[in-house]
Order: structure tokens, then sequence, then C-alpha cells
């Protein structure tokens, strides 16, 4: 155990951070007003860690982290966490990460701190296991198949990284989940679940020394595995605009996506970036409402980094996405948006736009910070993405300080000069390949 | 006016919700279901005089939202702000309350974009056209299974005078009341707000509560409804029948019931057809009265919910059939009993958890007269069950012989799986209503 730091998170919830010898890291949030914790385990692998043949596996594998090890029978796990009154069991695989989460009242902690530290090292990967979770798996992709946005989200996201793993779905492709093997499950649990490879988190009211304690004792023993990989080199630079478009035959009205480059999460212009978003469509006197919803083109219009929604390690995207009302065609959103866009990259953002966009932040931003999962969230996901687990609150103190001439400057260097991805989906049947 | 308050003082917020009892979507006259959606969403689109760009513009522009909430029985108008924004925050509401603008032009806007958003959110959700029938089904035409958007054709015939008229129709209701999340002490909340908002006028409306003598219609047999979509990857299965609310004396033993048979992954329906099986990613239940849409405290059904992948679908939908039959038929083992009881009372504090949860417990009780025992009396209650209990309660208030199975799909598919199944006294396919 190495000595720990002390810092405290908004100015109202004391943090403890500590390192084990093995390299595992924990922050103890502790929130006064709290009788019951959250208990969040990240680990450092996503989806865009797996290799060429491994699309899906990430996710494959968080399903099987619930099943078998070598202490406990299938159905153990979520027995004893259900005994323990543990409510919203669960876990989600993200680009970078993935991580299973709880709540439980504080005295139950310790039954399932120690059930997951066994599942860290001690997993059961049974052929027959696999195969019934192979089902259940395959199920999940058909459902995200059945929804028209699926298929809009992963046409995107395949245009804007040529080469990039963010390009591939997070739940894999049906054929290659099919055709998983035992070995593969039993290196990539080798290759990514480590205490050197995991960030936990404790969020809520608990007796800091006893959990300090019960975290040393039960993760102490566990050997590091290996290094994190490094995270995969970013795309070059898009050279050209381009257009994509898709049919899907279920929906009714059309969508219209639009994408720049953006420099990531730690870059220094991320935050004008950011503020770029709440200026075009933080509520609805918001310019893009007004020249989308309020004109009768859309439902819905909303303008957003993908590396701060989805805390991602490597640099994401600007996105913009407009969902049109019946019989109106795309094209008619995306000539109000690169007008508007343009406008405000010639006259700059007024004064009392910034003020509305940086109020609706502040709004959101404590809003969200309701819970003790969400505290456990947002310092635990900026910790895998960013090293710091208070990037979101330095985040939103460096809003504070971005004046108008720096948004309009973003918008100008990764907007309005920059080449920028439209994908279209329309109604009608779509091409076969 | 009542105000009901809980403190946080971890956040530098003020959630305020105008809740309206008894005033929800099933006071939406026939042929405009969907209206009382429309109106609140009028609501926020400019009042007092002022256009709904400059009313938007200056609540938003003080760190504030208006937002609003709508389901079968009642609706409510929310604020949130940043606390040292209240007092200006709440002049436009209080303004959205009594000044609504109702200006024809963003009516006619809004209209638009509502009937699209309704396609294009069951474009997106299969889930959401199937429960809609589901419900309909169930509780048959009439405003008892009203969904709080409407339908598309409601929609469209609701013009802006029916919308005015809609006004009247929920704000003159009695027995509004507040409930107030802030980091500002009470008496500052009391202050602030019950000098600022005055209660809306309290004429009832002359319509009377058709909640209060109503009555489950009985079904007879099993009744299976096919509604076509033929190019799916997975199905929806819902299948159910009227049971209680939480009003009912057992209801702890309801409670555990849910939680045994489909509540979370330890569960009959999880283990077998997700874990077991593979058939599905997931398979759980719910009794409607706690599930939010209608009031909690009446009779409502008990719902089974899956979404097999098309080719486990015939050996996925008589499995969950006879799940629960033989649920009903032999209830619960001890095993099971007290795993589930042992759950119940440790998970008790998340009943409590947040200042949030304690203030929804506070409108429940004040909407329904519903009141969550203390910890102790909750384990009591729940300790002292035993697996004939449950037996019981599962035999005099479950219905498997009365069952409304919806599935969504492929009808050449699903037609012959309708076939096969046991005690189907009719069975129909159809196209989504909304086509």
């Amino acid at each position: 155990l190495q000595p720990a730091q002390s810092f405290n998170f908004m100015n109202a919830y004391p943090v403890r951070h500590f390192r084990l010898e093995n390299g595992l890291e924990a922050y103890l949030v502790h929130n006064p007003i709290s009788p019951v914790v959250a208990f969040l385990t990240h680990y450092t692998v996503g989806s865009a860690a797996e290799g060429e043949n491994e699309r899906g596996l990430a996710h494959f594998f968080e399903h099987m982290m619930f099943r078998e090890t070598e202490r406990l029978r299938d159905g153990d796990f979520d027995r004893i966490v259900a005994e323990a009154g543990g409510v919203g069991l669960n876990a989600f695989t993200s680009y970078d990460t993935t991580a299973y989460h709880v709540n439980l009242p504080a005295a139950q902690l310790e039954r399932v701190v120690t059930l997951e530290a066994d599942r860290m090292v001690n997993l059961r990967l049974s052929p027959e296991l696999i195969e019934a979770e192979r089902g259940a798996v395959l199920g999940e992709i058909a459902m995200y198949q059945d929804m028209p946005s699926e298929q809009l989200w992963n046409t995107l996201m395949r245009e804007a990284f040529p080469t990039h793993p963010y390009r591939h779905p997070i739940v894999g492709y049906r054929e290659q989940v099919q055709a998983f093997t035992d070995e593969d499950f039993a290196r990539f649990y080798r290759a990514h679940y480590a205490p050197n490879r995991a960030v936990v988190v404790v969020a809520g009211g608990f007796d800091e020394p006893a959990v300090r304690d019960l975290i040393a004792r039960s993760y102490g023993g566990l050997a590091p595995g290996a290094a994190r990989p490094p995270s995969a080199a970013p795309d070059g630079p898009w050279e050209e605009s381009r257009r994509v478009e898709l049919r899907h035959e279920k929906v009714s009205s059309e969508t219209l996506m639009m994408a720049w480059r953006s420099p990531g999460l730690i870059h220094p212009r991320l935050p004008a970036l950011l503020l770029l978003g709440a200026v075009l469509s933080g509520g609805q006197s918001s310019p893009l409402h007004r020249r989308i919803v309020l004109k009768g083109l859309g439902t819905h219009a909303s303008a957003f980094t993908l590396e701060s929604s989805m805390m991602l390690v490597s640099p994401g995207l600007v996105l913009l996405d407009v969902a049109l009302q019946h019989g109106v065609p795309a094209e008619r959103a995306e000539e109000e948006v690169l007008a508007l866009l343009e406008a405000l990259a010639r006259e700059g953002i007024a004064g009392e736009e910034l003020e509305r966009a940086l109020n609706q932040v502040r709004l959101h931003w404590h809003a969200s910070l309701g819970t003790n999962m969400s505290l456990a969230r947002q310092l635990g996901g900026y910790a895998v993405a960013t090293g710091d687990p208070l990037f979101g609150q330095r985040l939103l103190a460096r809003l504070e300080q971005v004046s108008a001439q720096e948004v309009q400057e973003a918008l100008r260097d990764y907007l309005t000069t920059a080449p920028r991805l439209t994908v279209i989906q329309r109604p009608g049947e779509p091409e076969t390949p | 006016m009542k105000l009901i308050y809980r403190h946080n003082p971890a956040q530098p917020l003020t959630h305020l919700n105008l809740i309206f009892p008894r005033a929800g979507a099933w006071l939406d006259p026939s042929q405009r279901q969907g209206l009382s959606h429309l109106m609140l969403r009028l609501l926020g689109r400019g009042a007092g005089g002022l256009s709904n760009e400059a009313f938007n513009g200056r609540l938003e522009r003080l760190g504030a939202t208006i937002s609003f909430g709508l389901v079968n029985d009642h609706c409510s108008l929310r604020l949130t702000t940043l606390t040292p924004q209240l007092d200006a925050a709440l002049e436009l509401l209080a303004l959205t309350v009594h000044q609504p603008n109702f200006d024809p032009a963003e009516f006619a806007g809004l209209q638009g974009e509502l009937m699209s958003r309704w396609r294009s959110e069951r474009e997106e959700s299969k889930y959401l056209r199937a429960q809609e029938v589901f419900l309909k089904r169930l509780y048959g035409e009439g405003p008892h299974g009203q969904q709080a958007d409407g339908l598309l054709e409601g929609l469209q015939a609701s013009t802006v005078e029916d919308v005015r008229a809609q006004y009247q129709a929920l704000f003159s209701r009695p027995g509004a009341f507040l409930a107030v999340l802030s980091d500002l002490p009470r008496a500052a909340v009391e202050a602030r707000v019950l000098g600022r908002l005055q209660p809306p006028a309290t004429a009832d409306n002359g319509r009377p509560d058709p909640w209060r003598d109503f009555a489950p219609p009985r079904a007879s047999g099993r009744r299976v409804t096919i509604v076509a979509d033929p190019r799916t990857q997975t199905d929806e299965v819902l299948l159910g029948a009227f049971s209680v609310g939480q009003a009912d004396p057992d209801w702890h033993l309801h409670r555990l019931i849910s939680l045994i048979f489909g509540g979370d992954m330890n569960s009959r329906l999880f283990r077998v057809v997700r874990g077991e099986r593979g058939f599905s990613y997931g398979a759980s239940c719910w009794y409607e009265a706690a599930a939010g849409r209608m009031p909690h405290n009446r009779e409502g059904p008990f719902t089974c919910y899956t979404f097999p992948s098309v080719e486990h679908s015939a050996e996925a939908v008589p499995l969950v059939i006879s799940l629960y039959e033989a649920l009903v038929e032999r209830g619960v083992s001890e095993e099971e009993l007290e795993r589930a009881r042992t759950s119940l009372v440790n998970s008790h504090p998340f009943m409590r958890d947040t200042p949030a949860k304690l203030l929804a417990l506070d409108v429940d009780a004040e909407l329904y007269g519903l009141v969550v025992d203390e910890e102790e009396a909750n384990r009591e209650k729940l300790m002292a069950v035993r697996p004939e209990d449950v037996l019981r309660v599962l035999q005099a208030s479950h219905h498997p012989d009365r069952l409304q199975i919806v599935l969504l799909g492929d009808p050449a598919r699903l037609e012959p799986i309708a076939a096969a199944l046991p005690g189907v006294e009719k069975s129909e396919t159809i196209r989504y209503p909304g086509e």
C-alpha cells in the first residue's frame, strides 16, 4: 500500500487515493449525506484494444465475468450480491474501458469486494457457459441490428475512423462472435484482467480506514499482469470532405450527422469545442434549435464532442446530429447548419450566447452528480481516460475561462475550414452489398 | 398550496415540481389522444407575452430549464435552476403556469414536430410498439390504457383551441401541490416560492375520475395479437394479465414474486431464458403498478417480457408461458424465498438513500396515500412470509389462463407459434395501428 493522497471533489466530497504495490488504483469518495455506497471497477481495456479477429471480444468477456470462478458456481455471483442488498448490478463495455458496478449498503461492501477481487484472477471459462452466453450476446447484437440509429452510428464511425479501432462496433460482428474459441477468452483474460489494469472507486458513506484495509487485503496479494498496451495510433487528418448515404426500410424521416475531427480530451482547445457545442445546441433558445426545430425542419438538433461524451483516450469527433421532420430532406437542414456555422465564424459569438451556454453546462454538470454512482463514474471514468480523476472538475473550471474569441477560433479551425464527413440516413430499401 | 420539501446540501440546485393530481393523459378527449402532451409542450414555448425565443433565452441564460412530466393519471411542471437564480427563474415559471401564450404559429410547428417524433420513436423501438398494443389489449378502449404521448391521429386532429381547453381541464383540477428539492433551507424556499407561485384556479372541471370506479376488464381464455413486422432480428414478446396494485395489503408478497420470477439476474426468467438457454439478451417481469405509467395504487397487469432472436422464438414463447404457469401452480421454493427476502431486507436503504428518492416517496404518499414501511417493519413483514403465503397470493391474483399475449415480428414465423400455444381463445394478426 503506497501513501494515500487526499483531495476534494467539487468542494463537497473528500477523496482519498492510493495505489497498491501491484498497481491497482483506488479512489474513496466520501459522500457525507449518503447511507450507502457505490462500488465501481474499471478495467483499462475496451473494444479499441481488440485485435482484427477479436471484434466484440471485450464485450462478450464482460458477460462471462458474471458466470463462474474457481470458487463460485454459475449463478453464485448474482445471488450473493442480491442477498447483500446490492441494487443495479451491471456492467458496460466502451471503446477504452470495461466497467462493473453495483450499489450496496456500506456494511455489505466486504462481501462484494471479495467477489470482485476473486473474478479478477480466478474466472473459469468453461466451454458450456461460453456457449450458453454466446446466445445472449448474439441476441444483444440482433437487438441493436433492429435499431435504425445503430446502423447510422456504425456507418458514421466506420467512415470517420479509416483505421483506428473506434471504427468497429463495440459489440463486434456476428460472424466473429460466433467463431470466438475458448482459447480466445483465456488469452484475453490473461492479457487484460489484472490489478495493474484496474481502477476501483468506492463512493458514499463509509468508514475510510476500514475500506482502505479491505481493498488492501482483497487485492494486495494478487500478482500484476501485463502492462496496458499503448493506444492505437490516431488516424491522420482527413484530406477532403466526404458524403455517405444509407437507407433503412423502417424509417420514415431522414437523419443527418455531420462530423469533424477533434483533438482529444486533454488537448488545450477541447474546452473551446465543448463550449461551442453548448453555444450551438444548449437549450431551446440556442441557434441550432431555433434554425432546425423551431423552423419546422427537424425534431432534434445537437452538437457535442465524442471524446467528452464517451470519455475517450484517443482523439474523437465534433458531432452534429439532426433528426428531420417527416418529408424534410436532410439537405435542407444541412444548408441551415452550414450557414449558421459560417455566420458564427464570421461574426463571432455574442456575450449573451456564451453566458447561456456556460450556465447550461453548469446546470447539467451539477444535476448529473446526484448519486454515488454518478460520482464514481465521473472520477473513475476520467482516471482511466486521462490519468486524472479530477479532470471533469478541471474541465469545468477551464470552461469558465474560455472567451468568445477562443470559441470562434475553434469553430474556424476545427469546423468551417476543415474537411467534414456527412452521413445521411433516408427511408428506403438498403442497398445490398 | 401545499409544499413538500427535502433538503439537498450537496448540489447548488433547486428542483421544483408543480404537480396536478388526477390531471393526466386520461383526460385526453377521444379522437384527441396526445392533446395533454401537446398542451404541456406548448406551455414551454412562450408566456406572459414573451416570445418563445425571448422566454427561453431569458430562462436558459439564468442556468435553468422548465420541463414537464405526464403519465396516465397526473402531470407536472418542473423547474430546475442554479439556486442563486431561483427568484428570476420562478417568475418565468409563474408566467408559464398562469399566462401561457399558446401562440397558433408555435402550435403548428410543435404539432408537426411531435408527430414526426412520435413516428421516429416507434420506428426505433419495437418495444414501444408492442407495449402500446399490449396495454390497449388489456385495458380496452377508453382512457385507462392511454399512453402519455397519445396517438398520431389524435395529435393530428388537435387544434390550438383544443389546447386552450385542455389547459383548463388539467390545471383547474383541485389539489395541485409543490415538491421541492433544494440546498436552501425550508423556510427560505417557502418564503420565495409560495409568495411568487400562486395556486392555480381550483374549480373542478366536472369530469369524473375514471380510475375511481375502475374494474379491470375480465378476459376469458388467452388472446394472442401478432403485430406484423416482417424483417426483424429479434421478436418482441409481452404477455400478462391483470393482477394487483400497491394498495393491496399483500403488496410485500408481490414484491417477492416479482423479484423471484423476473426481477434480477438471479431470477427464474433471466436464468433460464438467457443464462441456460441463450434465447434472448433479456427476460424480466414487473407489476404495472410499480412501473410509473398508471396509478400506483390501482390494479394493473403483471407483465412478462422477453425479446428472443428470431431463431429461438418458437421455443422461447412457450417456455416463458410454462415458467409462468409453473410459478402460479407450484409457487416458489424456500431457497428462492430466502434469497428474495434477504435481498429486499438488505436493499431497503435504497428506498431512501438520496434526497431525491425521499421526495419521490413523499409525492407517492400525497398522490396515492402509499407509505413505504420503515426498515424494521419491512424486515418483520418480509421475514414472516412463508412459501404457502406466496402460493396463496399467486393463485388468487395471477391468471395465466387469461393471458393477453402480444408478439411483434414476422407473422409467417409467429402465427404457427401462436397456433401451437395451449388455451388460446382468439388469435389475430394486425398491422401496427400507427403505420
